[in-house]
């Protein structure tokens, strides 16, 4: 008997209030049926939208189901809330961060079920197990440091500790590695194989192909709602997998079909992130599309803020189009072509609560708008007009960028970074987190925009885009260019890699 | 950790009594400990309010109603001391409806949602509408002896006030960092959503907080009324500003999350100490106000600006990163 059954979980499209509308055309869920046994790695899969964050909810006790039941030991239970969901031994680490920043790592660990002692909080007691949890864990981060005092990566791997503090039974990630690095990915997947030799079963909700094969046992798919199938580790092979997913075969996934052309677009010279810092030099040309790969935290994001005027630097240039600019700020910027897609969309991209249509209008309404007020309908023209281009699944032009998938946010990102027609366009991790359809239409449209002589910096972590689009590809360490790469030869996952952490071995 | 910010607190802290001694000693009477006693004594009622809206803000509430909260709790014992009603049973009365009070607030903010800024404004309304009420206006006075003690006696040569305030502040440092409480009000200023997948009841928390801060006001109100020996219908109305000044100076972020009671009674002692200083120089209270003002202003300025310096000089690389998660 399996360890843990779903049966004929739906769940209706709700309204913005949360209230179920009972329409029998849009589910969210339909029907779908999932099972876990005791200490496997099941892999959930499926395109953005598809429903496998709404059915781990359902499993978390975050949303309640329509229909349907779950079976833990043939028992049926119904968790009701996150806690709920503990108490049944259900642990979920999110996909977005579920930490306090201002508490420290051990009241974060503890949080809800601080040890007391005769009602006093037992603070040693709580230093010395988170201690002996994250040693336990391969890390070494000091209890006491406050959670936004560590990197990114490091709060990833205190939210994974804080669920597995819990003693759970099941654990559900929601891509865990998505801002990890590959150390830290290697050390999570340590700590899944350790888990499982202790019969915890792990629900690992993921869009990276090759994890698949590292540490799944069984793999589900689900699409727009509904339950696919499910395979056995013997039967994983991608392109099988992918054409369960999109229900299609997947075209060629990057195109380049652009032609790099001759002046320089942009160009920057002996340009500092920080005083201590190696110079910085590099050029995009015409219709080319330049890559920088590097860790996350190399000082990617911030020489792409820098160029555009979001953060201070030190020293050196910026020359455009041939002339240095004189003052980088963001809105001359947009106005002279240069434009930054932010790495953060939910933060930094969109406004959450207003339409796509405003949401795609709101770097360009300088442009649509030269005069006080909004006239007519240019706005929405230029709205249905990226919407259109860019394929996006929306009920309305006035839908809020909350309630659309992360890839149909993405390409409105997108979409309002391209109504401002830029010449010089700066993506940083244009494809972070989302499904891979939308990742071959993102790719698609940025090898169009090449082609109309746009030219492209574009920063990923992900090697196979990088290697895939980039024409040349500079790759960042400490804050600074290690390597230029020219030669679509040498672009290779090991030479970039061995790059990114230096040659002389480092954390690697 | 480094040195130098080890030991930037008691720095910090060496360098405000430095420049209050320093400062203190230009102004005549100033550091005349009969004028200091005095200073401290009237500092108790802004620090026993920002005892609580330290809290209030640490969740990312604000609590708008201590002015009328102080007004109406002074008032209520004043009515029940002038009807005879023993001292005790007045004081406990006055005690119980300034948390009622805060109770209210807690429950509009934390389950009709509505806005902390809007819930307390309007209780905060009510309670100054309701103090004009007791007496039509009028002010109370004349209390029995042993309430006035309260506010004016001393025990060993220190004011008896402070005794209270010294109480109330040990009180909110013991809830804010020894009990899980104080982690969960903490958190719930850094991040709801954390607490409410971990399965605690954020409502709860927000209702605790906001009676803390009426009981807090009311406390402070009894003890306004028994240090002037009179309760009027207007004289909680400076301590609205006071409490949240004080808050401010002594470093509680207005954004949630940040802040410790103590240094809050400290913000309580220098914003008395100002004022105490400008009295000293005669200078006319409206002007007083603009200078309060004026000071509040630069010190939120200053706070702000370093706190960007630091949270910019945090901003780290990679092998930096690296280096801690060492497999």
């Amino acid at each position: 008997m399996a360890l843990l059954e779903m049966k004929g979980i739906t769940k209706y499209i709700f309204d913005s209030y949360g209230v179920a509308i009972r329409n029998t055309t849009v589910k969210i869920l339909d029907k779908v049926d999932f099972s876990l046994e005791k200490g496997e790695v099941h892999i959930l899969v499926g395109e953005n939208g598809a429903g496998k964050s709404t059915l781990m909810k359902v499993l978390g006790g975050l949303i309640p189901p329509d229909e349907g039941e779950i079976l833990l030991d043939g028992k049926p239970v119904r968790p009701r809330s996150a806690r709920d969901a503990l108490d049944l031994g259900i642990g979920f680490i999110h996909q977005e961060l579920n930490l306090c920043g201002n508490l420290s790592v051990r009241d974060n660990i503890f949080m809800g079920r601080e040890l007391t002692h005769k009602g006093m909080k037992d603070g040693k007691e709580m230093r010395r197990r988170s201690e002996e949890l994250l040693k336990e864990m391969g890390v070494n981060i000091d209890p006491d440091t406050l959670v936004k005092n560590l990197s990114t990566a490091q709060q990833q791997i205190i939210e994974i500790a804080k669920v597995f503090s819990y003693d759970c039974r099941i654990i559900i990630m929601d891509e865990p590695t998505s801002s990890l690095t590959k150390t830290e990915i290697d050390i999570l997947f340590r700590l899944i194989h350790r888990l499982k030799a202790q019969g915890v079963s792990i629900i690992y909700i993921s869009h990276r192909l090759e994890e698949f094969e590292r540490v799944g046992d069984r793999l589900s798919v689900l699409r727009d709602g509904q339950y696919i199938g499910t395979l056995e580790k013997e039967a994983f092979h991608v392109d099988r997998i992918v054409s369960m997913m999109v229900g299609r075969a997947l075209g060629a996934m990057y195109e380049n079909t652009h032609v790099p052309g001759g002046e320089r677009v942009l160009e920057v010279r002996a340009l500092r992130l920080e005083p201590h810092t190696a110079p910085i030099s590099l050029h995009v040309n015409r219709g080319e599309i330049v890559g920088i790969g590097g860790l996350v935290g190399a000082g990617r994001t911030e020489l792409a803020k820098s160029i555009f005027g979001y953060r201070k630097s030190f020293g050196g240039q910026v020359l455009y189009n041939g002339n240095p600019l004189k003052k980088l700020d963001p809105a001359l910027l947009i106005r002279a072509g240069i434009i930054y897609l932010t790495e953060d969309r939910k933060t930094e991209g969109l406004i959450l609560d207003m339409g796509i249509r405003q949401n795609i209008s709101l770097a360009s309404l300088f442009r649509l708008f030269p005069r006080l007020f909004m006239f007519g309908h240019k706005e929405e023209e230029l709205a249905r007009d990226m919407v259109g281009r860019l394929n996006v699944v929306c009920n309305a032009l006035e839908q809020t960028a909350r309630t659309l998938s992360g890839g149909n946010q993405q390409k409105v990102v997108l979409g309002k970074c391209l109504a401002t027609q830029p010449k010089l366009l700066i993506l940083d991790e244009p494809t972070r987190g989302i499904d891979v359809g939308a990742k071959a239409e993102i790719y698609h449209m940025i090898d169009t925009i090449a082609r109309s002589g746009v030219a492209v910096l574009m920063i990923s972590s992900d090697m196979p885009e990088l290697i895939g689009m980039s024409d040349r590809i500079y790759v960042m360490r400490e804050g600074a260019i290690v390597v230029e790469i020219t030669e679509k030869a040498e672009m290779q996952q090991e030479t970039i890699l061995e790059h990114t952490i230096g040659r002389t071995g480092g954390v690697a | 950790m480094h040195p130098a910010k080890k030991y930037r607190p008691a720095l910090t802290a060496l360098a405000v009594v430095a420049a209050f001694l320093i400062g203190g000693s230009f102004v005549p009477n100033f550091l005349n400990p009969a004028n200091f006693l005095n200073v401290i004594r009237q500092c108790s009622i802004i620090a026993i309010c920002a005892v609580g809206v330290t809290q209030v803000i640490v969740i990312k509430g604000i609590d708008l109603s201590v002015g009328g909260n102080v007004t109406f709790c002074g008032m209520l014992a004043g009515l029940l001391l002038g009807r005879g009603v023993p001292v005790p049973i007045a004081i406990l009365a006055a005690l119980a409806a300034g948390t009622a009070i805060g109770l209210v607030s807690g429950a509009l903010h934390a389950y009709l949602e509505v806005p902390a800024f809007v819930a307390t404004l309007v209780i905060g309304q009510i309670t100054q509408g309701a103090a004009y009420l007791f007496n039509n206006g009028r002010s109370f006075g004349s209390f029995p002896p042993a309430f006035v003690f309260l506010g004016n006696g001393s025990l060993l040569g220190v004011p008896v006030s402070d005794y209270i305030m010294v109480i109330f502040v040990l009180a909110g440092v013991f809830v804010t960092t020894k009990l899980p409480i104080g982690t969960r009000i903490y958190g719930l200023g850094g991040n709801e959503q954390v607490l409410k997948n971990s399965g605690i009841d954020t409502a709860k928390i927000k209702l605790f907080v906001f009676a803390v801060s009426g009981f807090c006001a009311a406390s402070a109100g009894v003890l306004l009324a028994a240090q002037l020996d009179t309760a009027h219908p207007t004289q909680g109305e400076p301590y609205q500003l006071d409490a949240i000044a004080a808050c401010i100076i002594g470093g509680v972020s207005m954004a949630g999350g940040e802040g410790k009671v103590i240094m809050s009674m400290v913000g309580a002692l220098i914003i008395q100490s100002i004022r105490n200083i400008l009295n000293l120089l005669a200078v006319h209270s409206f002007y007083q106000n603009i200078l309060v003002g004026v000071i509040i202003i630069g010190v939120v300025a200053i706070s702000m600006m370093t706190r960007a310096r630091r949270a910019n000089k945090t901003a780290q690389f990679a092998a930096a990163d690296a280096g801690a998660l060492k497999p």
